[in-house]
């Protein structure tokens, strides 16, 4: 039992009434999930101010966690190398967004074309991805794609719109937005599980 | 406090539900045990 489990399941006893209708395990599997995107909001704001990536580093972020709530994605096993994972992932990215050289508007909009493209693509092939313990419902599944693919239609319209007034957020978007497709590919999948393997 | 409570166990129980549907994914985090499997355990 992990540490993150083990604490949930005692907060979820505590909040375990007669009164209260749900199960002990659903609680405490609801606490889990909240602790955990919890500490890694917290992790990410302490560590992108400490590097002074704060503002590239949180929007890149929740564009990215955004459309991976109805997409998923590869992701690490234990609770602390996945939180390291995001770490790098997203701290990398902040110093790549915060560095970057400002294109003329229509190559950006190419490059933010291309980007939101590819995106598009490797969603409508593989986007959701399947939970590692529940069984999957294919109309769910439908839809959570339908949704994906709309942001990633109306992102890349406002990112191409936006260049001219807003070339850091159309950027920071084309990135969150391939990030999440790219942790959606089979090899990212064989990548990771061979990583947690050695 | 009860009222608290209440409300505190729904968001959870619907956190929960939400997740193990499929409608919301985990987002960053790793996929924490489903419910029946934690019971299961215990």
């Amino acid at each position: 039992m992990t540490w993150t489990e083990k604490v949930s399941m005692r907060l979820a006893k505590r909040l375990k009434t007669e009164e209260v209708p749900h199960s002990l395990g659903k609680l405490a599997h609801g606490i889990e999930i909240f602790l955990l995107n919890a500490i890694n909001l917290a992790a990410l704001i302490v560590c992108s101010l400490l590097l002074h990536l704060f503002a590239e580093t949180m929007l890149l972020f929740f564009l990215f966690y955004f459309h991976r709530l109805f997409s998923s994605g590869a992701h690490l096993r234990s609770p602390w190398t996945c939180l390291g994972a995001t770490l790098a992932l997203m701290l990398g990215g902040g110093f790549l967004l915060k560095h970057l050289p400002v294109l003329p508007a229509p190559y950006a909009q190419l490059l933010v074309l291309i980007g939101t493209g590819i995106s598009f693509g490797i969603n409508f092939r593989h986007a959701p991805a399947e939970h590692t313990y529940v069984p999957h419902d294919p109309a769910v599944q439908r839809r959570s794609r339908s949704i994906v693919l709309w942001l990633i239609g109306v992102g890349c319209f406002l990112s191409i719109s936006l260049v001219g007034y807003n070339y850091h957020i159309s950027m920071t978007y084309t990135l969150a937005v391939l990030l999440q497709s790219v942790l959606l590919l089979p090899s990212s999948y064989r990548l990771l599980s061979r990583l947690a393997k050695s | 406090m009860k009222k608290l409570r209440t409300l505190f166990s729904e968001f959870f129980a619907l956190l929960s539900t939400l997740n193990t549907s499929g409608v919301l994914k985990g987002g960053v985090v790793y996929e924490p045990l489903p419910p029946h499997l934690r019971e299961e355990k215990n």
